[in-house]
């Protein structure tokens, strides 16, 4: 194409240095050092988040759970606990809960509710009890009292049982007849010559004689068949009154001891509830104590000092305490679970072997986060809780039905065919705490119905904070104090002045603070080693910066290789001279928490066809939607800019060279422009420059994010090559404000070695790249000639003639060839 | 040959007509304490007596429930004492093993007393089984004559009643002068006569009797006989080598030519 002679337009200066980095004054801050500055450990700047804690810590309404959302860093988990901390501090203290025996049906053990404190001394109560009754019955029973007592009912029934069998026997030897024992009982028989008759001697007998014999017999056993069957009865008396012997005797001591206990609970009518069922079960089990009596070994220690309630058969009467509280001053629980599975949220049950197999009672009920929670707070961490299996439905049920249920993961698998036990449900009083993070909080609002019932309350903590004098200060105090807190060396004016520009560059923004204090902590711990290194009592911004620059050089790797990549030409990328249709983007790469810029050559070419405009990346699938649609505007821009009357009749393609791993985002759309501009009108375009910046259909310059990085990695590759004072970057004019450049970046501005420079709109930026005026529409409709506009105009009008031509000459030809 | 025996150190041999009965006397045996048990023997007797009567047209047995059956046949009863024999056997091989005491079991036919006693001639204690109509635990009778207190039945009675947690009453036979000034003491109950104890004990809920033959007052075989039909419960009797020497030995365990060798019981 022919190129038009035009007014060259020299390159712009550029923004002043003193708004590449908006530095903090140390003079305005007030202080010398954070010694002489008062800690704070307030919250600044998120007064939104705050409220939503203390609403949900403080309101007694149920489900006003808490979902704390937001970046890490940003001081979630310090706002949460030290706000419980002080919302705990209002509430009274929880009751104690414990399980207990159920003597009636032992699968499902009882919850009993005491104050705070009683659960412990209840325990110990019972030990006690068991130990003096492990010793007190033995005796008892061993007594002379009890022995005689027990013979007397023996002798009595044993008689009543001895007097029918002797008369029977003295009636059977007074008539001849003799008690035979065989294996399987009795058997009578008539006496001859002081023998049990023969058969045969029986035989020849006359028969009067033998039905005699036979009638007798007949007689004795009915007789004797009468004795027997008054036996079991006697013997049922027997068991009955002994029974009722042990339970007189059992009774008096049980009733005793039971007695003392009951008085020092007199006041805890559960606990006198359970009291009863215990004296009755102990006494109607007495024969517990005897057992526990004879397996006394107890080793060189006498057996008044043996801990009988530690025996496994005394288990029944122990008590399992779930939670248990001091008594004084109320203070709410605040439990913070780091492992939420579904047993250690809502307890579990245990299980020991006993001879092969799996057996459970309730004293291997083990509490959950729940359990020590209840009446107070409970702290998880979002991402953990849906991670474990079962959990998060575990937390809902039990939030749901307001009480605490123990399932284990085997039964709800139906893995478990061993016995288990069904707990009575402990009610539960809980205020969950959620901290997770946005995505977390949107997908479980968008996917969980549950989920925006039970969790009414979100606390969205903020990245950033104005950067006002006030906030400065403010943060300057937090800084303060977490170093007195951290118990590190204090800082210098001056090197809290380098962390808050370290915090505005985090901001990604001149007016704004980074609200993530857990970064600038890091750079905080990292800077006092360094001073402790040099053996300061102060960190000084040297510190400061030492410890930024080393935490970047640490994550450089790629990026130096990157750029090395660029200056030994493996990487083509032009940083002087003129070439028409090809620009130099910039884009962000980020390595873990890391980012840097790096400058990408994006070239253009361009063709007469039927308006289709090629996006190469999108047509390998390495673009991303957002680039995709970056595209379209330009092919919109185009159509709408240029040639008005005439049908778009361009075929150009656009792409990333030596772009192997995926383009998103738009903000390289406007260097994607400039790039057809300049194979549409010829003229070559600056290679010291780069371009940043998104641009619409009415081809004005939009913002784009990580401007800091993308200038500054551009400017590491032309500081390798030499600054030449021709380089520099073109960005949109609405993120001067986020401008936060590096040092030496700012000092070659300065010099006059590297320019950044503020565009608006696409027509004000090819000017800048190409030294040619753009050129506005005149009177009559057309651009200048020799302006850029105008040189794209004329093409694509000539794009526009040569397909109409083509059209009129292919009809024709396709008729000839018919007809 | 002889073994040397600690002073309580003994040989214990249960004499029974059928498991039942061995089943209470060792239920017995089994209550005194170690240092009784230093050997186990059983003899099972098969009665003539009985095996004849169960052949009588008309009979029944009556059960310890009180209910009544036809007795068995021969073959059947011989099937029941092959099986009251492992039961048997078992038994004494279990109160045996934790004291570490041999055990061995015979089995014999004949009359339960005579029989057993023939075997019990080199046994210390010979227990006469008897089973236990009911379960009320009765007390620990001593039939011996006055004057005549044997120190190891003394000993076992007193262990029986501990072990037994029962009373233990002595039966005392004879009379003496110095009875007008000294009457019995507790727990003692003196007779003239040897039949006013059968009496006695006919109508007393024993649970274990023991007897001297070498001090009487039982002495024949036939005394013995009358006392386990009185006490319907069994019968430790000591003193078995003193019994009737006219008893002829036709079954000794262990037999006699192991004994002669010096041998232990199988």
């Amino acid at each position: 194409m022919a190129r038009k002679s035009s007014k060259q337009i020299s390159l712009p200066m550029g923004l002043p240095a003193s708004r590449l980095r908006a530095e903090c004054d140390p003079a305005k801050l007030g202080f010398k050092t954070t010694k002489t500055l008062k800690p704070t450990h307030e919250f600044i700047g998120q007064d939104r988040a705050i409220d939503a804690i203390r609403l949900s810590a403080e309101i007694d309404h149920k489900d006003f759970n808490l979902y704390v959302l937001g970046r890490e860093g940003t001081g979630r988990h310090t706002a949460v606990a030290q706000l419980l901390s002080q919302a705990a501090e209002r509430r009274p203290t929880p009751c104690d809960w414990i399980y207990v025996n159920n003597f009636d049906t032992p699968h499902k053990p009882h919850a009993i509710k005491l104050r705070p404190g009683v659960g412990s001394a209840l325990k110990t109560a019972m030990q006690g009890l068991v130990d003096d009754l492990a010793i007190e019955i033995p005796a008892l029973f061993d007594s002379e009292e009890y022995q005689t007592q027990r013979r007397a009912i023996e002798e009595e029934l044993g008689q009543k049982h001895e007097e029918p069998i002797a008369d029977f026997a003295e009636r059977a030897q007074a008539e001849g007849m003799a008690l035979l024992r065989t294996p399987m009982g009795f058997m009578l028989s008539a006496i001859k010559d002081g023998k049990p008759i023969q058969p045969d001697v029986y035989q020849a007998l006359p028969e009067d004689q033998r039905d005699e014999i036979d009638a007798k017999i007949a007689r004795f056993q009915k007789q004797l068949t009468e004795i027997l069957k008054q036996g079991p009865q006697l013997e049922k008396e027997h068991r009955q009154r002994v029974e009722a012997l042990n339970a007189a005797m059992a009774e008096r001591s049980v009733s005793a001891r039971v007695e003392e206990v009951e008085t020092q609970f007199a006041d805890t009518p559960s606990v006198t509830t359970y009291l009863d069922r215990v004296r009755a079960d102990m006494i109607s089990n007495a024969e517990l104590f005897l057992v526990a009596d004879g397996q006394a070994n107890n080793g060189p220690f006498p057996d008044v000092v043996r801990k009988h309630h530690q025996d496994a058969i005394f288990d029944r009467y122990a008590i399992n305490i779930m939670v248990s509280h001091e008594t004084g001053p109320g203070l709410a629980p605040i439990v913070r679970e780091d492992l939420p599975s579904l047993g250690n949220l809502t307890g579990r049950i245990e299980h020991v072997s006993e001879m092969g197999t799996l057996a459970t009672n309730f004293t291997l009920i083990k509490p959950g986060a729940l359990h020590r929670a209840n009446g107070g707070y409970l702290v998880l961490d979002a991402h953990r809780l849906l991670s474990e299996p079962y959990a998060w439905d575990a937390l809902k049920r039990c939030l749901q039905s307001r009480s605490i249920s123990i399932t284990s993961l085997a039964e709800r698998l139906s893995f478990s065919s061993t016995t288990t036990l069904e707990p009575h449900p402990i009610p539960l009083d809980v205020r969950v705490v959620l901290v997770g993070d946005r995505r977390l909080h949107m997908l479980l609002t968008l996917l969980d119905p549950e989920f925006g019932q039970l969790f009414k309350i979100q606390a969205d903590f903020e990245d950033d904070l104005p950067r006002t004098a006030g906030n400065t200060r403010a943060l300057a105090r937090i800084v303060a104090g977490y170093a007195h807190k951290e118990n590190l060396r204090p800082l210098t004016a001056d090197a809290v002045a380098a962390l808050l520009d370290h915090a505005v560059r985090l901001a990604d923004d001149t007016k704004k603070l980074t609200l993530g204090l857990g970064a600038l902590t890091d750079v905080m711990r990292e800077a006092d080693f360094y001073a402790g290194r040099h053996t300061h009592d102060l960190i000084s911004d040297d510190d400061i910066r030492a410890a930024i620059h080393q935490a970047e050089l640490r994550a450089s790797r790629i990026k130096e290789l990157m750029q090395e990549a660029v200056t030994r030409n493996t990487i083509l990328i032009d940083t002087d001279g003129r070439t028409v249709g090809q620009v130099n983007g910039l884009s962000v790469v980020g390595i873990g928490t890391h980012h840097f810029g790096r400058p990408s050559r994006i070239t253009a070419r361009v063709r007469m066809g039927t308006g289709k405009l090629i996006d190469i990346e999108r047509e390998v699938e390495l673009g991303g939607p957002l680039h995709s649609k970056g595209v379209l505007i330009l092919g919109s821009y185009l159509a709408s800019h240029y040639a008005l009357d005439v049908p778009v009749s361009l075929q150009a393609s656009l792409v990333f060279e030596q772009s192997y791993g995926g383009v998103d985002g738009d903000s390289a759309s406007s260097a994607e422009l400039y790039a057809l501009l300049s194979a549409l009108s010829g003229v070559p375009v600056r290679q010291g420059l780069a371009v940043t910046g998104s641009v619409n259909q009415n081809g004005e310059v939009q913002a784009i994010g990580g401007v800091n990085e993308k200038i500054e990695g551009f400017f590491d590759i032309c500081h390798a090559r030499g600054l030449t004072g021709d380089q520099g970057v073109l960005i949109p004019a609405s993120n001067v404000d986020h401008l936060m450049l590096r040092r030496d970046v700012v000092e070659a501005a300065e010099a006059g070695r590297f320019r950044v420079v503020p565009i608006k709109t696409i027509d004000q930026g090819i000017e800048v790249l190409t030294g040619t005026a753009a050129g506005k529409r005149r009177k009559d409709g057309d651009f200048p000639a020799s302006s850029i506009n105008g040189l794209v105009e004329a093409k694509l009008r000539g794009f526009a003639q040569v397909r109409r031509r083509f059209g009129d000459q292919t009809p024709r030809q396709n008729n000839g060839q018919t007809g | 040959m002889t073994e040397e025996r600690t002073p309580h150190s003994m040989r214990i041999l249960v004499g029974a007509g059928s498991f039942a009965d061995a089943a209470a006397a060792l239920r017995l045996v089994e209550r005194l304490p170690s240092r009784f048990r230093k050997g186990l023997g059983g003899v099972l007797v098969e009665e003539v007596a009985t095996l004849a009567t169960c052949q009588m047209p008309h009979q029944r047995i009556v059960m310890l429930s009180g209910a009544t059956i036809i007795p068995p046949g021969l073959d059947q009863l011989r099937t029941l004492m092959k099986a009251d024999a492992r039961a048997f056997r078992k038994s004494l091989a279990r109160a045996a093993f934790p004291v570490g005491a041999d055990c061995v079991l015979a089995q014999d036919k004949g009359e339960l007393v005579g029989t057993a006693l023939r075997a019990a001639a080199s046994w210390d204690i010979l227990v006469i089984g008897y089973r236990q109509v009911h379960k009320i635990p009765g007390k620990i009778v001593v039939l011996e004559m006055v004057d005549q207190s044997s120190q190891t039945m003394k000993d076992v009675s007193e262990a029986l009643s501990h072990q037994l947690s029962t009373n233990r009453v002595v039966f005392s036979v004879g009379s003496r002068a110095e009875d007008k000034v000294d009457p019995p003491s507790a727990g003692e109950v003196r007779f003239a006569r040897f039949e006013d104890a059968l009496a006695a004990l006919t109508r007393t809920h024993a649970q274990a009797v023991l007897i001297d033959l070498s001090d009487g007052p039982v002495r024949t075989r036939g005394d013995l006989a009358r006392l386990v039909e009185a006490a319907r419960c069994p019968v430790l009797v000591f003193g078995t080598s003193a019994a009737d020497a006219r008893l002829e030995h036709s079954t000794q365990i262990p037999p006699a030519a192991a004994r002669d060798q010096g041998g232990a019981p199988p």
